[in-house]
């Protein structure tokens, strides 16, 4: 999938007041202390989310962006605590179209927070798992995205909250969400992609 | 139209002593951004000497609400007492320096340090101390009040503080920059806008080129090429900051005097909606607005959820962007500074507004804001450790035809033009040289 071409007939009318809710009561069940999960993720998921982690820090970025589904919500909040997503603005919340124009910044190589590049490794753990049915699951995991640029090494741990869909047999990223636990403090150079 | 260099008013004719860091030719020395004794004195004359911008009266709306701020590094709580009354104190107790409030914002009638238990009123009133005997004088509550910004005005919703007790009224000191403020409060659409934050970003540079960032249009198409050529390619011509053409438009820049710059970017901007780049939601929402109020009324709040096309620079320490939107600089070292960006919910317009709203305030943080600071560190970087260069050169437009002098310290330049940044280095150099006693009153 090419990024740096026009996007008319990318589907953009899904980012609405029902795809808001969705995430609404998707976030609501993440943070919810107390509840165990039905699994430790499993083969599949962890294979999907290891690859999503690796494509991402080896700036495979047209194919990373495969992974996510037309009506992908990719959000980094910046609240700390109860949030709400439509009218609170965050570091990122992207459509698949802006996820795109970020990315695309990065493709044209005239990006200057990102000359030169910045390495990452994206360390998951504690990956707790809800199947909601069988063709929609939950993922929370612990991340610390590591990042070198320019002679410093710098750590963004938090958290990543995955819906997953599963449709005719293929997983797909649904909605991601990065909570990093430094969200209210000011933020550095993040464009690298969170 | 022949030009004259800066007046200074009758008493700093006299040769300042920064006379030799800011040259009439537009030359500044890199020391103002690499020495840490200039920057302890800027936090005294500068951030201590004149009018600081502190909140917007809506982010404390009750009573008792506060909000703790800085004033060129101090910790303030800005508190609206029981009587609506609003100030500015030091969040340091008087008795042995902790700091009282540790809540950036919140609601409440009294600050309890939690060292020793002394408890001070929302006016900075010390109220009560444990244990009070055992001073050799009879313990005067009133000496160890909170220590208190000797002045506090707001115009328009926007609070400045200063530690200054000589300084001018703010309404003086604003002068022709008021009416900047008036054309971004009165074009809001509503009149009920609720300051909220929208991000902060921290970058390891010094906060004046921040300020002249914000005061520089020149810049654009080389720093924000990535975005032009994205934006470009994925959603044609005719959005971002393309409608910078050099000097092709009549888009230009001023200073105002007291360091206030301006880029007027309106002349070149017909829609803020039309140039908006495409953020979540755009057709979505703004179809559903329309189908709630029609096309032409619908059209009004659109407007407000893009790029305004504003930069009133007041400062040292906001950019005020037009459509709510400002951002505010705390300096926290010669080399690194934080920036608080802000927004407004317009709590009288449909949600579709405010839903597009937060959208279009993370857009150009996103987009554009890290290219601006992976420029200012290169620039900390090689100001810091090549001593033998030592001048940035902002002669743009100086002394050339391009440079018009509307009276009353007023100075219009070409939109490329660095006039508003020199003009702010001369307020500079008037503030550090000036004989200046920052206090507190208790």
């Amino acid at each position: 999938m090419k990024i740096l071409q026009p996007v008319n007939d990318l589907a953009v009318d899904y980012v609405n007041d029902a795809r808001y809710e969705r995430l609404a009561v998707f976030i609501a069940h993440m943070q919810a202390d107390s509840e165990t999960a039905d699994a430790i993720a499993d083969d599949e998921i962890l294979k999907l989310l290891y690859l999503e982690s690796r494509l991402l820090d080896q700036r495979f970025f047209e194919k990373w962006m495969e992974l996510f589904s037309a009506d992908l919500i990719y959000w980094v909040p910046m609240v700390w605590g109860p949030q709400d997503p439509k009218f609170e603005s965050s570091i990122y919340l992207d459509d698949r179209r802006r996820l795109g124009d970020r990315v695309g910044a990065i493709l044209t190589g005239a990006l200057h927070a990102q000359t030169p590049p910045s390495r990452t490794r994206r360390m998951l753990s504690n990956l707790e798992q809800w199947n909601v049915s069988d063709h929609e699951m939950r993922v929370r995991a612990n991340v610390v995205i590591w990042e070198y640029r320019k002679h410093e090494t710098r750590s963004y741990p938090g958290t990543q909250e995955y819906e997953i869909m599963r449709d005719s047999g293929k997983l797909s990223i649904r909605t991601k969400v990065v909570r990093l636990l430094n969200s209210d403090s000011p933020q550095g150079n993040y464009s690298f992609i969170l | 139209m022949k030009t004259a260099p800066f007046k200074r008013d009758a008493e700093h004719q006299e040769q300042s002593r920064y006379d030799h860091l800011v040259t009439a030719d537009g030359m500044v020395h890199r020391s103002l951004f690499t020495d840490p004794l200039i920057f302890e004195e800027e936090m005294r004359q500068i951030f201590g000497g004149t009018w600081v911008f502190l909140l917007h009266e809506s982010e404390i709306p009750q009573a008792n609400d506060f909000k703790c701020v800085t004033i060129g590094r101090r910790p303030l709580i800005v508190a609206r007492d029981s009587d609506g009354v609003v100030r500015g104190m030091m969040n340091r107790c008087t008795h042995r320096g902790a700091t009282v409030c540790q809540q950036e914002q919140g609601n409440a009638r009294r600050f309890t340090c939690a060292y020793h238990g002394w408890t001070f009123g929302n006016n900075g009133d010390l109220l009560g101390v444990t244990f009070p005997k055992g001073y050799r004088r009879e313990f005067d509550k009133a000496a160890h009040n909170l220590g208190k910004l000797p002045c506090l005005e707001s115009y328009r919703g926007y609070v400045f503080g200063s530690l200054n007790p000589d300084v001018e009224s703010l309404r003086e000191w604003l002068g022709a920059a008021s009416e900047m403020i008036d054309w971004s409060v009165d074009n809001l659409v509503t009149s009920k806008a609720r300051v909220v934050k929208a991000s902060s970003m921290v970058f390891n540079a010094n906060w004046k080129l921040q300020s002249d960032n914000n005061g520089d249009m020149y810049h654009v198409p080389a720093t924000h090429k990535s975005v032009a050529m994205m934006t470009q390619l994925r959603h044609g011509a005719g959005k971002a900051l393309d409608h910078f053409d050099g000097d092709a438009s009549d888009m230009y820049v001023k200073y105002y005097g007291h360091g206030h710059k301006l880029i007027d970017q309106t002349p070149a901007i017909e829609s803020a909606w039309d140039r908006a780049r495409p953020v979540p939601g755009r057709e979505t929402y703004a179809r559903a607005l329309e189908q709630r109020i029609g096309k032409a009324e619908a059209r009004k709040y659109l407007e407000m959820t893009g790029r305004a096309g504003i930069n009133l620079v007041l400062y040292p320490n906001i950019i005020i962007a037009g459509a709510g939107s400002f951002n505010v600089y705390d300096p926290v070292s010669v080399d690194r500074t934080i920036v608080h960006s802000y927004d407004v919910v317009l709590e009288d317009a449909p949600d579709e507004v405010n839903a597009l709203k937060s959208r279009f305030k993370e857009d150009f943080a996103g987009f554009g804001y890290r290219d601006d600071n992976e420029i200012f560190e290169r620039i900390q970087h090689a100001l810091t450790t090549i001593p033998e260069m030592e001048w940035l050169d902002f002669s743009k437009g100086l002394g050339t035809d391009r440079e018009v002098f509307e009276g009353n310290g007023v100075v219009r330049g070409a939109v490329s033009d660095e006039t508003g940044i020199r003009g702010s280095y001369s307020y500079w150099k008037e503030l550090m040289s000036r004989d200046i006693r920052p206090r507190v009153i208790q």
